[in-house]
């Protein structure tokens, strides 16, 4: 269907974000043009601000709007335990237990080799460094639970044996309220393995 | 839509749309597929295990109209070092990538498919970067485009001993056939890569291999893959930049 030119443009847009496809475009285009000029103003408004003063915290790489970020900066959190996540939005689900005092180190990815993304394409190096220049007791390694993430896991463990730092990964097994009847082998198996006293 | 059941291995795994994943299965029945797993990046989802690469599973498809959908599955082994070891995970990954350009979407291939059981069988235990090696090597002699390392490609002769091969040609030439473009190849090479070809997975007896002769079986092998697949494999960059930090 041929749009008028800036109708096509803002559904053009739309269209590249993940998960929106043309008809879903089309929708969010349309409810732009139906909104007040004010909150379409502020949305975009709001886009730019979010690009503008959103960057990488220089210790943690976690995307926050200071730096260093207010994680980093808290004196009341644990700066001996460090919880590295694969990605910003693994922050935030740790963040939501609200039992974890520790803070966090971002890599950006995990090791992929049919995506090649090697050691040298995430953040491994920073994480080294701020482990030589801090005092840091503990790593929780709480990549993914695929093959990727574990990958990455067991690599960086190997990296740090050598600093005398303990290194731990973060338990793998039956989602809690699930069924155990309903559980898939693996998991199932990862639970197995990972049973502990009590 | 219609069901069917197939037995497959995972060759690869994308992220896709909120919390679904693309795979790209090999399978006994029909060959590489790909499909889609929907919301098994969830922690609660029943597929999230099983739609791991490397998995052996026997899987429960719809047909759909652009892509089939993974309704359940029923593991038939997962793998170990192949998740937890980065470097045998570099090397299958590498196994995997090649089967993936080899293997001609829908057409089944079982002898293929008993062959990759076998390699990735064979990296539970055994030296990862000859595995690889040998398992390349065997993927080639299914695909057709093995190159003829017994016999000279332009007068039939059998060779013995040293030789020089011409991947324009499609193998081996004998001393009196050989021209300029010609590889020199030695004999230890040469009978080591026809060693690879015929390697019985199923009874490894040990073997020597000499780390010269390594080099130049994978440089061959390397240089033939980029000639015949016009592009890099992305594995292949991924193992360098490991061997890069180990060196």
């Amino acid at each position: 269907m041929q749009y008028i030119a800036p109708l096509a443009k803002l559904i053009e847009n739309f269209r590249a974000l993940p998960g929106i496809g043309s008809k879903t475009a089309v929708r969010l285009a349309y409810h732009i043009l139906d909104m007040d000029a004010d909150k379409a103003k502020g949305l975009a408004q709001a886009i730019i601000e979010a690009k503008e003063k959103i960057g990488y915290c220089n210790t943690c790489f976690n995307l926050s709007d200071t730096n260093p970020c207010h994680i980093c900066a808290a004196e009341a959190r644990d700066h001996s335990t460090i919880c590295v996540v694969e990605q910003p939005q693994d922050v935030d689900a740790v963040e939501r237990m609200r039992d974890y005092r520790g803070v966090y180190h971002v890599l950006h990815g995990s090791l992929s080799p049919l995506e090649g993304v090697g050691p040298e394409d995430i953040r491994i190096k920073e994480l080294l460094t701020r482990l030589y220049d801090a005092d840091v007791s503990e790593v929780i390694m709480a990549t993914n639970p695929n093959v990727e993430g574990e990958a990455t896991a067991m690599y960086i463990a190997k990296l740090l044996k050598p600093l005398g730092i303990k290194v731990t990964r973060i338990a793998h097994g039956l989602p809690v309220g699930g069924d155990l009847e309903y559980a898939d082998e693996v998991t199932l198996a990862k639970a197995m393995e990972n049973r502990r006293e009590i | 839509m219609a069901q069917y059941t197939t037995e497959a291995i995972v060759l690869g795994v994308r992220n896709w749309g909120d919390a679904d994943k693309m795979l790209t299965l090999f399978s006994r029945e029909h060959g590489r597929i790909k499909a889609a797993a929907f919301g098994c990046r969830r922690p609660k989802s029943p597929l999230a295990g099983g739609m791991q690469m490397f998995n052996h599973l026997d899987l429960q498809l719809t047909e759909g109209e652009r892509i089939d959908t993974v309704k359940q599955y029923t593991l038939h082994h997962h793998f170990k070092r192949l998740s937890e070891d980065l470097t045998t995970m570099a090397y299958g990954s590498f196994v995997a990538e090649l089967t993936s350009e080899f293997a001609p979407e829908r057409e089944p291939q079982p002898a293929v498919f008993g062959c990759m059981l076998d390699i990735f069988t064979a990296f539970e235990t055994r030296n990862p970067r000859i595995t690889a090696l040998a398992g390349a090597y065997q993927l080639l002699e299914f695909s057709g485009l093995q190159l003829r390392y017994d016999h000279c490609v332009h007068c039939g002769r059998s060779i013995e001993g040293d030789a020089c091969i011409s991947m324009d040609d499609g193998g081996v030439l004998c001393a009196d056939c050989g021209g300029t473009p010609c590889i020199s190849l030695p004999g230890g090479v040469r009978e080591l890569i026809l060693h690879l070809i015929s390697l019985d997975w199923k009874d490894v007896s040990p073997f020597m291999v000499h780390r010269e002769e390594l080099l130049l079986a994978e440089h061959l092998l390397l240089k033939y893959l980029q000639g015949i697949l016009g592009k890099p494999l992305k594995s292949l960059a991924f193992i360098n930049q490991l061997a890069a930090i180990r060196d």
